[in-house]
């Protein structure tokens, strides 16, 4: 999870939880203790879930790296820093290599995704912002509805969509577009993919910037207007640089989320055609479970997450978050 | 910091040691005892024996045994059939009881999870692509001393069905309940509509060419009616033509690819021709979930499918008028097409292997095949039922069963599904015009090569 931002409403919540603590602190150290007590029994489920599920799995991942396994078959044998050898070997012929192959493909998936999504999250937040509080819930439950749809269910739906007699090829038409064959043409089938999780995620995104947006200070803005400004500069010079914890936050949870495509992959197009949507988290799947190369697969898991952790801390580095 | 990550690679290694098996792989074992000659295959080079092959049969049991007996079902009609051959075993055998619970979903992934954890079923289905592992690691039990004690051969069933089963110096570790093929169906309609007779027995590749252009009337994109269709990544078609073109996909220890020799070349042209000149086409494009699909909405004449087609069209087309030819011969006369099969095999470990056994013998025996032919689900595995009535009164079903004596095994050892992948690529990429047959063979040769020797 990205470090806590800081969020415009937190300074106003700062303030309020101080005061309560001052008004708590005379209740003296003992209920202090037993609270502290409380708050550890409370959260030893989720440490405990947190532990099994994900620290150790996460550790467990970085030791079968260094195997060459194939879990209960035969034993498995210690081949050090191979798997990663046999990964790099590849960039050799990095055209032909599926790891490699991958890797393009989400860097491509990842970039278009992420800035499609923050735009289209935040002009949605706006709109929905610009309407009367009841239409504005109306229109919110709709446009959220694909961030609680399953996954697989959008898949199938979008499987159907894309045939080249469906449903968009025919909109496309409406305008004269001969529509292409979207997901059996290796130019066309990532781009399709884009499209689908641009929609999809742009939604539960949406909620963050409409949060946002309900918190800045109205007189920011009307002090601006005094001052001569038109809407786009309201929206570049005030809008944007107060959002900006947000779409971070936005921007580092899309990317993380963009580089571990999986779902759509499978189930739409198995990684085809010829490999243009193959996605890493895909081929470490098949690498895994089709190849039975399971110590290869965990190597490549470790690599995703040097590769999106690094990203990550540069988005951070870019997208200043500091509290002013 | 350092002790702290020394600690717990030790402690990693120690749980990895405690869940790794002591099975060996490959190496030749000694011959499974002096007369068990009849529970032997000829051998199949492409699996390494395990190291702990038990020559003798096991007693039968005097108590109540229990078995868990594990598979899949491909349709609701064929779980019931299933169930109720287990049953009349029940009835046969009042000692041993039976617990059929079939595994939805991956099946292989599900049963490798069930073999990391040491709790497998008794008795379960295997397929070729999980026979080599479940065989060489010792995994299964090997059948061939039970064979040999009940006077069953291994030459009553053919041998490009049982050899998948068997490891190099012969010995069965399943015995296969029914299998598939291809052949190519033919919409009657169609064909008469064109003024074409049915495919004759003996057709050609350059027959097959000619027909698929006659067959092909384009219009819009919605009414454009095509001679064939298949997939373009569709490796398990293609190498019914490489095999039957005198190609082959490995060498004879299975340690180099041999699909990119010229016979490969030539097979691959011969496939690709059908898109190239215009008279072939992918399911997808014709809005169509797979092949059988496109057939089955006549926007193709010809599929090159097998057995499961027949109730999927009784299913879902029920009026479309169909034939099925065999695959057509080659240039140098010969035919070949692909097998898959399934078998009946038994867990190594099972604590009542006689038992197990009688299972197997059951549900591979004529009874049981013979209610899956006349049920129309399956072909039959056994040599002895290829002069049953059901041929006659189904001649499709007869060509695809004739199949059974020119076909192979589409299985080349524990390496195939990454062999299906690189071919599945190479075939995509010269069906879609990104490469020629000869730069695509090779470079998936090249992969091949390099993952054979891992």
């Amino acid at each position: 999870m990205a470090s806590q931002p800081a969020t415009p409403g937190a300074a106003s919540t700062l303030r309020d939880e101080r005061k309560r603590a001052q008004l708590g602190g005379h209740r003296g150290s003992g209920a202090r203790r037993g609270e502290a007590l409380a708050a550890y029994l409370f959260l030893t489920p989720y440490f405990i879930v947190l532990g099994i599920f994900y620290i150790f799995v996460l550790l467990y991942g970085l030791g079968l790296s260094l195997f060459k396994i194939d879990i209960g078959f035969t034993a498995p044998i210690f081949v050090g820093f191979n798997n990663y050898a046999i990964i790099f070997q590849q960039l050799s012929y990095a055209g032909d290599s599926d790891f490699w192959i991958s890797i393009i493909n989400i860097i491509k998936f990842t970039i278009v995704v992420v800035i499609g999504q923050t735009i289209v999250a935040l002009l949605i937040a706006m709109l929905l912002q610009a309407v009367t509080p009841k239409i504005r819930g109306v229109f919110r439950t709709l446009f959220y509805l694909p961030a609680v749809t399953s996954s697989v269910a959008i898949s199938l739906l979008f499987l159907w969509f894309y045939t080249p007699q469906g449903v968009i090829n025919y909109l496309l038409s409406l305008v004269g577009i001969p529509g292409p064959h979207w997901l059996e043409d290796p130019l066309f089938a990532l781009p399709a993919l884009m499209l689908l999780n641009i929609w999809c995620t742009a939604a539960s995104f949406m909620l963050y910037f409409l949060a946002g947006l309900q918190d800045l200070p109205r007189e920011l803005y009307e002090a601006a207007q005094v001052d001569g400004a038109n809407r786009t500069n309201l929206f570049f010079y005030i809008t944007i640089p107060l959002l900006r914890p947000i779409i971070f936050l936005v921007v580092a949870l899309g990317t993380i989320g963009a580089f571990q495509m999986f779902d759509q992959a499978l189930f739409m197009t198995g990684g085809g055609p010829l490999r243009s949507t193959l996605t890493p988290a895909l081929q470490i799947y098949y690498a895994a479970f089709r190849d039975n190369h399971f110590g290869l697969a965990a190597a490549m898991s470790v690599l995703l997450f040097i590769l999106i952790f690094v990203v990550t801390i540069f988005q951070r580095r870019l997208i200043d978050t500091s509290l002013s | 910091m350092k002790r702290l990550i020394l600690s717990f690679i030790t402690l990693f290694v120690l749980i990895l040691a405690g869940c790794g098996n002591g099975g060996s792989g490959g190496g030749a074992t000694s011959n499974g005892g002096g007369g068990a000659q009849q529970g032997l295959t000829g051998g199949n080079s492409y699996i390494g024996c395990p190291g702990n092959t038990s020559t003798t049969a096991a007693a039968p049991e005097s108590g109540t045994v229990t078995l868990t007996v594990s598979g899949w079902s491909s349709s609701p009609a064929e779980d019931a059939l299933v169930q109720q051959n287990l049953q009349k075993f029940q009835q046969a055998h009042p000692n041993i009881q039976l617990k059929w619970s079939p595994i939805t979903g991956d099946y292989p992934t599900k049963m490798r999870a069930n073999v990391a954890s040491n709790v497998v079923p008794d008795v379960f289905y295997l397929s070729t692509d999980m026979a080599p592992e479940y065989i060489t690691s010792g995994k299964l039990l090997d059948i061939s001393p039970y064979m040999a004690k009940d006077n069953i051969q291994a030459s009553s069933y053919y041998p490009s069905l049982i050899t998948p089963f068997s490891c190099k110096s012969g010995q069965v570790y399943g015995i296969p309940k029914d299998w598939g093929t291809l052949g190519v169906f033919y919409n009657k309609q169609m064909l008469q509509q064109a003024g074409l007779s049915a495919p004759a027995d003996n057709w050609t590749w350059n027959d097959m060419q000619d027909y698929a252009k006659k067959l092909t009337k384009k219009g819009t994109a919605a009414s454009s009616v095509y001679g064939i269709t298949f997939a373009a990544a569709s490796s398990q078609r293609w190498m019914a033509f490489l095999l039957a073109n005198g190609g082959s996909v490995l060498n004879s220890d299975g340690t180099q690819a041999t699909f990119n020799s010229k016979a490969g070349i030539d097979s691959l042209n011969f496939y690709s021709s059908f898109f190239k000149d215009g008279s072939a086409v992918q399911p997808t494009d014709v809005a169509a979930g797979w092949a059988g699909d496109a057939f089955g909405k006549q926007r193709a004449a010809l599929a090159l499918e097998g057995p499961w087609l027949i109730p999927y069209m009784q299913q879902n087309f029920p009026n479309v008028q169909y034939g099925i030819a065999p695959v057509p011969t080659a240039p140098n006369g010969k035919r070949a097409d692909l097998i898959f099969t399934n078998s009946w095999s038994a867990y190594g470990n099972t604590k009542h292997p006689e038992a197990a056994w009688e299972v197997i013998k059951y549900m591979t025996g004529q009874d049981v095949q013979g209610s899956q032919l006349h049920a129309g689900f399956a072909l039959p595995s056994l040599k002895s039922l290829s002069n049953d009535q059901y041929f006659t009164q189904n001649p499709g079903f007869k060509v695809l069963f004739d199949a059974a004596t020119y076909g192979y095994a589409d299985n080349f050892g524990p390496h195939t599904s990454a062999i299906h992948t690189q071919l599945d690529q190479a075939v995509e990429k010269v069906l879609l015009g990104k490469a020629d047959s000869q730069t695509a063979l090779n470079d998936a040769a090249n992969h091949v090569n390099t993952e054979l020797q891992t």
